[in-house]
């Protein structure tokens, strides 16, 4: 439950093991590389497994969504609409300013009103790990990021002579009566590995702290995915996945419509070719093509609460590719890579008006946008010696973007903005620098970075976009221009044998920060929708914005068996009137105790936040009080001949608490005690 | 080996491929139109009339008169079928309502600049059986030295209806205006609206019976559509009706953000600003006295 900067000890994945030790074999490195070598970025890992033997490291709560894991790292942040798909921020950013990939695949939302982050179409079975890139410093496949970015690594078998395993794990949660079942299967040896799984969750409406239930916050999703892996010869690796998840019946209490289906095919076919004994190391091409169909639904509301009965679906497909060469020449580790991708974002709106005889009120919110991007990125780390070293990295893209749908797109586009062109092109680009000092137990980091984004669909082209944090409509702006930012960071580490001790300070320094605010022309034109809401927002560009992310990392391992882990962070976000900019998480705190021994683990934790005084009710925010709420867990490990048990339980807001926190849409509770039990046998 | 090579040199093309096949729209632009000799061709004949030397014949798009604004051609043909281009034709419809008679605006006949047809538009008042009215009128014809008359033809108006079939909708209107002048306002356009940007076209006329002189220029329409089921949900950047000189129509622009039903509501302004009939929009009041209605 740690990001893992310097983890070598985790059971990663079978493939990065295995390439790992090719690589130590063919490329003795420079310096003691504590880390995958595979990957030339030294990103920050969450390591998300699901695979936990008996283990000192393994998770408390090995069944978690992978939200949970995710949020586990200081710079992640959930914005939660309901108990299920919440939304990843990095940095206090969300969607529109962080890229999200899954194995380098592009993969965007299909809902306009962001009821389905991408990471809502994996299951943990399918993940080992994620690397988050902070700022500018991301993964290779990252575009239109400022704020960082998050590759989810596929959980592959990998080629190692493992021979046939099998995981059957299930858990259930008191809370909301989730059940979890899960069974996978793999194959793997030298030249060839085949791994399938199966992934169910579900759950009832969750109760908030204090007894009451959360009503619409039910869900279920399953999951299937097959990884397949062929060595055709030494050195070419031929590989491909498929994922499909199913999302049904779930329920969005913030928002006023739930979801019947949320439909994610995900699929990816690459090639790799090792090199032994030469600067090139590793060159990976991959085709991939996801779909991701999103079909929002209120018919379960009771219906004096449904104002007026409307069908959303929206669609997104994504096709793409990306070619990576990697390697270590001297004390240089470098990586190039080319990525491409289309996109086609479609949403309806269709309502249904009182009077049965009247025609539906039918509208394209999003127009058939597409979107077609490619770009070049390098980077090189640069090992001077044992004690500095230099990151570099850059990355260039083009990008062409428009609304294809003439009859509902372009013309209802045109009302507003006469002059709008159906297709735009955009020059998007960014470099990072990160100088490193290490020298006993000390490190330094600095980093610089400048970069732009070209808008979001949304941002651009949007339609009629309900937002009900704020209660407006939300109206692209095709005019937008670039936002670009400036980031600069510092960090602080001090690790004198069993302590560690860090701080980081990241800061962002946007100019043409895009935002939606009222257009006082609209406002009295009658322009809004009227179901309560305020009115229309434009998206914009306002002259600059700012935003600062702080942190205190702690970390004290005593007497052999304990762990200490303390963290605190601050964030403080102002648009160019000194006002907070949303969704900026206030300081908040969480300090565990760990016991880990081999068989035994326990943690009892305390998180928290205090008030959020820096809020801003244009956007729709209020005050959200201080909490704080204390968890527990443990976990046992044992083996029945060749299977090994895991049995892990613990209790989640012991104290059921009520509370909400900045990220909660609409204030919405988070759940009140829940206890839980996983189960999980490896064989 | 061969199937590496393969790889090594032919995975882009896929990619290639994928991506052109997915960007690329795959709209074609519509035929050339094709020069047609037949002047009546896409229209529907409402009826026609032959005596000893010619036939007169009278068309639209749909076949049939209706309430409201209806665009009507005619054509004349000789024995041998040919179109006479030179006819000068003449109808004076009329309602016969038993205690009164009153016909309603329109325009005169006049020919079509290029083909043997010739043009006219009624915008009827009512539609047939209105108040136990009937519709007739005395259609005559003159080419070169030959005349005639069919006297006391019957017309069927249709009335007309939203998309339902069932419920009359508003595209024509009557009223007393401030200035105690009777007055006519008919919807030409959109007949066929579409989400976005349409013209809106209209006709002022003055009612002074048996007479609808049309009122050109100098008058303004100011427009403001709603969605009376959206809680009169508006649209941006309508433009009000003014008189278009060379067209000889009002016209302006509206704007639908959604399809659905649609209040286009107007206030009918004089030169000078004054309003003459319809009201503003605002907090108690939900439509304006004068208004159309469009739906789709």
């Amino acid at each position: 439950m740690k990001n893992k900067q310097n983890a070598m000890i985790h059971k990663v994945s079978s493939l990065t093991r295995m390439l790992h030790l090719a690589f130590m074999l063919a490329v003795p490195p420079l310096y003691a590389q504590p880390q995958d070598t595979t990957k030339t970025v030294e990103l920050n890992e969450i390591i998300i497994s699901a695979k936990t033997g008996i283990h000192r490291d393994r998770q408390a709560k090995p069944n978690a969504s992978v939200e949970e894991y995710l949020q586990t790292d200081g710079k992640v942040g959930m914005v939660k609409r309901g108990a299920y798909a919440w939304e990843p921020s990095i940095n206090n950013m969300t969607t529109e300013r962080i890229s999200i990939t899954i194995d380098g695949m592009k993969i965007f939302h299909a809902c306009t009103d962001r009821m389905d982050p991408v990471t809502s179409y994996v299951e943990t079975v399918n993940l080992s790990k994620v690397s988050l890139g902070s700022g500018f410093e991301a993964n290779p496949n990252a575009t239109n990021n400022i704020g960082g970015s998050l590759d989810l690594h596929l959980n592959r078998s990998g080629f190692c002579g493992d021979g046939f395993s099998a995981n059957a794990n299930s858990g259930y949660e008191s809370n909301g009566n989730l059940w979890i079942y899960g069974a996978d299967i793999a194959y793997a040896n030298e030249r060839f590995y085949l791994n399938s799984g199966y992934f169910h969750r579900n759950s009832g409406n969750y109760r908030a702290g204090g007894g009451e239930t959360v009503r619409f916050s039910q869900f279920t999703k399953n999951n299937v995915f097959t990884n397949l892996g062929i060595v055709l010869k030494t050195g070419h690796e031929l590989e491909g996945s498929v994922i499909y998840d199913r999302a049904a019946d779930v329920g969005y209490p913030a928002l006023a419509m739930d979801v019947a289906t949320a439909d994610g095919l995900i699929t990816s076919l690459s090639y790799t070719r090792l090199f032994a004994g030469m600067a090139l190391t590793k060159w990976e091409t991959k085709v991939y093509y996801n779909n991701i169909v999103h079909i929002m639904d209120d018919t379960k509301r009771p219906p004096e609460e449904i104002v007026m009965h409307m069908d959303m679906p929206g669609e997104s497909r994504t096709a793409g590719f990306y070619s990576t060469l990697s390697g270590n020449a001297g004390r240089h580790r470098f990586s190039l890579n080319w990525d491409g991708y289309a996109n086609r974002s479609y949403a309806e709106m269709t309502m249904y008006p009182a009077d049965p005889n009247e025609k539906t009120m039918f509208m394209l919110t999003w127009g058939d946008i597409r979107t077609l991007n490619t770009g070049l990125f390098f980077v090189d780390e640069y090992q001077f010696n044992h004690n500095h070293s230099l990151r570099l990295s850059a990355k260039g893209s083009f990008q062409r973007d428009g609304v294809n749908d003439k009859k509902y797109g372009w013309n209802t586009l045109q009302m507003f903005y006469p002059e709008m062109k159906q297709y735009k092109n955009r020059f998007t680009g960014n470099a990072s620098a990160r100088y490193r000092f290490r020298k006993d137990s000390w490190e330094a980091n600095a980093n610089a970075g400048y970069g732009s984004r070209a808008p979001s669909g949304s941002e651009s082209y949007g339609y009629y976009l309900y937002n009900t944090f704020d209660a407006y409509y939300y109206l692209g702006n095709p005019n937008l221009k670039h936002e670009s930012a400036i980031e600069t960071g510092l960090s602080f580490a001090w690790k004198p044998g069993a302590l560690e001790l860090k701080a980081e300070a990241s800061h962002f320094y946007f100019t043409g920060y895009i935002i939606g605010k009222i257009d006082p022309s609209l406002k009295n034109n009658g322009l809004h929708m009227n179901f309560g809401e305020e009115g229309v927002k434009v998206y914009q560009n306002i002259p600059h914005a700012s935003l600062l992310n702080t942190s205190l990392l702690l970390k004290y391992r005593f007497l052999n068996f304990y762990t200490l882990n303390g963290k605190a962070t601050y964030a403080r976000g102002r648009d160019n009137e000194s006002a907070s900019l949303p969704l900026i998480a206030p300081f908040g705190y969480d300090v565990s105790l760990r016991f880990a021994g081999n068989r035994f683990v326990a943690e009892a934790g305390i998180a928290g936040a205090a008030r959020q005084t820096d809020f801003n009710p244009e956007y729709g925010e209020d005050e959200t009080k201080a909490y704080t709420v204390i968890n527990l867990s443990a976990g046992y490990s044992f083996r029945v001949k060749k299977t090994v048990v895991n049995l892990n339980a613990g209790v989640e807001n012991l104290f059921d608490t009520y509370y909400s926190t900045y990220a909660d849409w609409k204030n919405i509770p988070r759940r009140g005690r829940n206890v839980f039990v996983n189960l999980k046998f490896n064989y | 080996m061969k199937t590496i090579q393969l790889f090594d040199k032919g995975v882009y093309a896929p990619v290639i491929f994928l991506l052109l096949a997915l960007f690329i729209s795959c709209e074609k632009d519509s035929e050339p139109e094709k020069q047609s000799t037949d002047p009546v061709e896409g229209l529907k004949k409402i009826h026609e009339f032959a005596d000893d030397s010619h036939t007169v014949a009278a068309w639209n798009e749909t076949g049939e008169f209706r309430l409201g604004y209806t665009k009507v051609y005619f054509t004349v043909q000789d024995k041998d079928g040919k179109y006479i281009d030179s006819a000068e034709l003449n109808a004076f419809p009329e309602m016969d309502m038993g205690m009164m008679k009153h016909s309603t605006p329109r325009s005169e006949i006049t020919k079509v600049e290029g083909k043997p047809l010739y043009e006219a538009y009624y915008n009827f008042l009512m539609y047939s059986g209105q108040g136990n009215g009937v519709w007739y009128y005395d259609l005559s014809y003159t080419v070169g030295n030959a005349a005639g008359s069919f006297d006391d033809v019957v017309i069927d108006v249709k009335n007309a209806f939203r998309p339902d079939g069932t419920t009359p909708v508003t595209i024509i209107k009557t009223f007393v205006g401030t200035d105690e002048k009777r007055y006519v306002v008919t919807l030409v356009e959109p007949l066929h609206p579409k989400v976005g940007v349409n013209d809106i076209t209209a006709y002022i006329h003055e009612s002074k019976s048996p007479e609808y002189p049309a009122l050109e220029g100098s008058f303004t329409l100011k427009l403001d559509p709603r969605m009376p089921s959206m809680e009169n949900h508006s649209s941006p950047n309508n433009v009000d009706l003014t008189w278009n000189a060379a067209e000889k129509i009002y016209r302006g622009k509206v704007n639908f953000s959604m399809t659905g039903y649609w209040k286009l509501n107007l206030i009918l302004q004089d030169d000078s600003g004054n309003i003459i009939y319809g009201n503003a929009i605002t907090d108690g009041i939900e439509a304006s006295s004068l208004f159309f209605e469009v739906e789709f």
